[in-house]
């Protein structure tokens, strides 16, 4: 490979822009300051490491200085928007954290754990029949984006099997299961997902909520019965931290308010040794609206311990064990019950069952999206 | 310390650089023995002492061969070194067969092997070996003789310098414009061939290597196949190039390692266009002495069988390196008794489809470990699993990735580099445009490798068990 014969001048030309991109790099990086988080991927960056004998020894040091400079790099968002943007002019799909569908759409690829899942319904079968009688037990599965939107997939994506792991939670689950993915799929073509979040938005939930109340002969309101709010329109999910794409479009967030309500919620958010974190007069937290984490708007976020009131007085006191996908789907159920109890089993980690006579709980709902479902791995917390 | 890592190319290497070209002559040996030292020790804080022991002890076993140049000396300067590769290398290879073939209980050693110590190693013997023969002086300045064996641009991936090729510049070195600018485009070609194409296909071998291998249909194992043979070939020959080019950087020749292999039209051509110092390693301290092809045609193929399971070995401590070597064994003998003479009078595409046919069959023996996942995998490839021809991950990958397939097979040939010449004299050498452009085009190659390697948790390093 010799094509070396390039005049001394311009020998000199190459060697100095060279010389001047690693030098301009190595310079921006000692003097630009280090940030604490990324808000573009939605994660603390690493800190620089102390530099102590025992450190450099192990090897330690270095591995930390490396991620260190790794995420302190002069324009790492945008040299990481060069790259997806490289990648999807290349013809990828996916880069191996999300795929790229059409209009958009961003799902993350993710794999379900059929051992894990098992154990899942069996711990959540335990835990129902160690319930006083009388207490029923409720499953909402929730099926994700890459179930009910799979036309939005690129070509050929080999996504996890969602309806399989459904199916199994039906045949093996002595809760009453409901499966929402045929009634989403119907409305697969309305706003149901988030294009750059996981989760489902209130429109979806509002789905979910009616098939529920309806096989549970609860009473449902209709749409027209609600104001829609646009509370935020420049939410970027956790899709969009994984593939840091810039031209993508924001999400929008809508609130659902009955036109006639007559409700006076309270929320009180406790931490999993039992103290009280935050109180409000509101289902909603407006200070996340400012924020990245736009979903936490809904019942304020993950929390151990959400203790709703103020719903119709008819003693009805709901145990919800839940995890993310139950914080937009909440607000609609809440006029129903005089009482919410709403606990998380990754922090609130110990078994939940002192709660239920503390708040008189006479009905328990499980509700999971099906990937968190299949692969939690706090659901033993449920019998010790 | 990995070429391909923000902490090589925007710190070690501008603070590194710029100590050299700012010391006096007298002291750029030491400067970058002390770099070459660090380097090392980034990675393998325990082990740069056994490197600064493996320095000490070719040294002075240098020194003793100078006092009485006997067989015995040099015997027992090869055995040590032989001792600590055999050591940290491949003590826990042959407890786990001793104690698989007599049932016996010796317990593990369980030692991380230390990088780059079979390239260091052979550096080595290379000079004790080549000194007795009269071929190169006696090193007498051991700050010189340290950099040569702990140089860090080609100290843990090759390529294996041997003294004679450096010797005189590792007292001496011309620092020019013209080998700077050489040095820069042959490094950011070669860490564009390991960031920009060998990644993005190791994440493809990755995926289908890394589900269920016995139930990959047909063109899940061939998409694989190949993405590993490109990866393999993107991934070394560009650790070659950026070796080469950092060594002109500070001044050094190294000999060239790859050209490009998967052009050959037989094995016997291909291992002479891949690794070629290895090969050349093997051939002159191994295979000649030997006997080579010099006592009749059983021993050449014995002697052929030797290179070739050593060979094997070298590439790590494991049965399937040993087979990998001995399937290559076999084909080269069969091409030196007819294949070759045969292999002349077919058409190039017969002899090209025939060369990496094989070559490929060769690495997925080389990449799985076990023997049952290396026949499994080949039986996909054949249609021997019976899962059928392709699935939807198989056309997923394939529609995902045939540019970035089409870029490494266009760039395994030498296609690029005549183009990228063809344009550079059209636009007339000396003028000062063709320096633009080129600095333009080596700038983008930098800044985008910079930022896959900023957005990339994936870097895997390939030689970890060299």
């Amino acid at each position: 490979m010799k094509i070396n014969n390039q005049s001394k001048k311009n020998c000199i030309i190459v060697s100095v822009i060279f010389i001047i991109i690693i030098a301009a790099f190595f310079i921006s990086g000692i003097i630009s300051d280090d940030r604490e988080f990324s808000e573009n991927e939605n994660r603390k960056l690493s800190e620089k490491p102390e530099l102590s004998f025992s450190a450099v020894v192990s090897g330690k040091y270095s591995d930390a200085f490396e991620s260190y400079v790794q995420d302190q790099f002069p324009l790492r968002d945008t040299l990481m928007a060069v790259k997806t943007k490289t990648e999807i002019t290349e013809g990828k799909k996916d880069n191996g954290m999300v795929y790229f569908g059409k209009d958009g759409f961003l799902f993350s690829i993710e794999k379900i754990d059929t051992d894990r899942l098992k154990k899942n319904i069996d711990y959540v079968n335990n835990f129902c029949e160690t319930l006083p009688a009388g207490i029923e037990s409720d499953l909402i599965v929730v099926p994700t984006a890459s179930t009910v939107l799979k036309e939005k997939l690129p070509g050929y994506a080999v996504t996890a099997d969602e309806t399989g792991a459904i199916s199994e939670i039906v045949k093996n689950s002595k809760c009453n299961v409901t499966d929402l993915t045929e009634e989403l799929c119907e409305h697969s073509d309305e706003y149901i997902y988030y294009r750059t979040d996981h989760h489902w938005t209130s429109l979806g939930a509002y789905y979910g909520y009616r098939f529920y109340n309806k096989t549970d002969n609860r009473k449902v309101n209709e749409p027209g019965s609600y104001r829609i709010t646009a509370v935020s329109d420049d939410f970027y999910g956790t899709n969009y931290s994984k593939a840091l794409l810039p031209s993508i479009r924001p999400d929008r967030i809508d609130r659902f308010d009955l036109k006639n309500n007559t409700a006076d919620f309270s929320m009180k958010i406790f931490e999993s040794d039992g103290t009280l974190k935050s109180e409000s007069d509101s289902l909603y937290d407006k200070s996340f609206l400012s924020v990245k984490d736009k979903y936490s708007y809904f019942i304020g976020g993950n929390n151990p311990l959400t203790i709703i009131k103020g719903g119709e007085k008819n003693g009805c006191n709901l145990l919800i064990i839940k995890d993310s996908f139950a914080h937009c789907f909440i607000p609609f159920i809440a006029g129903d019950y005089e009482t919410i109890v709403a606990v998380d089993m990754r922090y609130y980690r110990k078994k939940p069952d002192s709660l239920i006579n503390e708040y008189g709980i006479n009905k328990v709902l499980f509700i999971f999206n099906i990937l968190n479902f299949a692969n939690d791995e706090n659901l033993v917390f449920l019998l010790n | 310390m990995v070429f391909s890592s923000i902490t090589f190319l925007f710190y070690f290497l501008p603070v590194t650089a710029g100590l050299y070209f700012l010391s006096p002559r007298k002291i750029k040996n030491p400067v970058i023995l002390a770099a070459s030292l660090i380097f090392y020790a980034w990675g393998e804080p325990v082990y740069v002492f056994l490197m600064v022991f493996s320095i000490l002890m070719n040294y002075v076993s240098g020194i003793l061969l100078s006092k009485k140049k006997t067989p015995g000396i040099l015997a027992i300067g090869i055995g040590l070194n032989i001792l600590l590769l055999g050591f940290f290398k491949y003590a826990d290879f042959l407890i786990n067969t001793l104690n698989g073939m007599f049932s016996l209980n010796i317990s593990s050693l369980n030692l991380p092997l230390p990088i780059g110590i079979s390239f260091y190693t052979f550096q080595a013997m290379s000079y004790l070996i080549d000194y007795y023969r009269g071929q190169v002086k006696l090193q007498k300045n051991i700050i010189d003789f340290a950099v040569y064996i702990a140089l860090f641009p080609q100290l843990i991936a090759g390529p294996i310098v041997r003294i004679k090729t450096i010797e005189h510049q590792l007292h001496y070195r011309e620092h020019t414009w013209e080998k700077f600018a050489a040095g820069t485009r042959r490094f950011v070609i070669g860490l564009s061939k390991k960031v920009l194409i060998a990644n993005s296909l190791g994440i493809i071998w990755d995926q289908i290597s890394g589900g269920n291998i016995e139930s990959l249909p047909v063109l899940s194992a061939w998409i694989g196949a190949a993405a590993f043979t490109l990866q393999i070939y993107f991934d070394f020959s560009g650790y070659s190039d950026m070796a080469i080019g950092l060594g002109k950087i500070f001044g050094f020749d190294f000999p060239e390692n790859f050209r490009y292999p998967y052009m050959s039209k037989s094995i016997t051509e291909f291992w002479r266009r891949w690794h070629i110092t290895l090969g050349t390693w093997f051939r002159e301290y191994v295979y000649i002495p030997l006997g080579g092809n010099k006592r009749g045609l059983p021993r050449q193929l014995l002697n052929i069988l030797i290179v070739w399971m050593l060979t094997g070995l070298w590439h790590g401590a494991a049965w399937n390196f040993v087979i990998w070597g001995l399937y290559f064994a076999i084909i080269l003998l069969f091409e030196k008794v007819f294949l070759l003479k045969l292999l002349e009078r077919l058409p190039g595409i017969i002899t090209t489809i025939y060369t990496l046919f094989l070559v490929m069959i060769s690495w997925v023996i080389f990449a799985l470990d076990s023997i049952k996942d290396i026949c499994s995998y080949i039986c996909a490839m054949f249609g021997l699993s019976g899962v059928g021809l392709a699935d939807s991950q198989s056309l997923y990958i394939l529609s995902g990735n045939l540019i970035i397939f089409a870029v490494a097979i266009i760039g395994a040939t030498g296609l690029p580099a005549i183009t990228g010449n063809r344009i550079l004299t059209r636009i007339g050498h000396e003028k000062t445009a063709a320096g633009i452009t080129e600095g333009i085009w080596l700038a983008a190659l930098l800044v985008l490798s910079t930022a896959f390697i900023t957005a990339s948790t994936y870097n895997p390093f390939l030689y970890f068990r060299f």
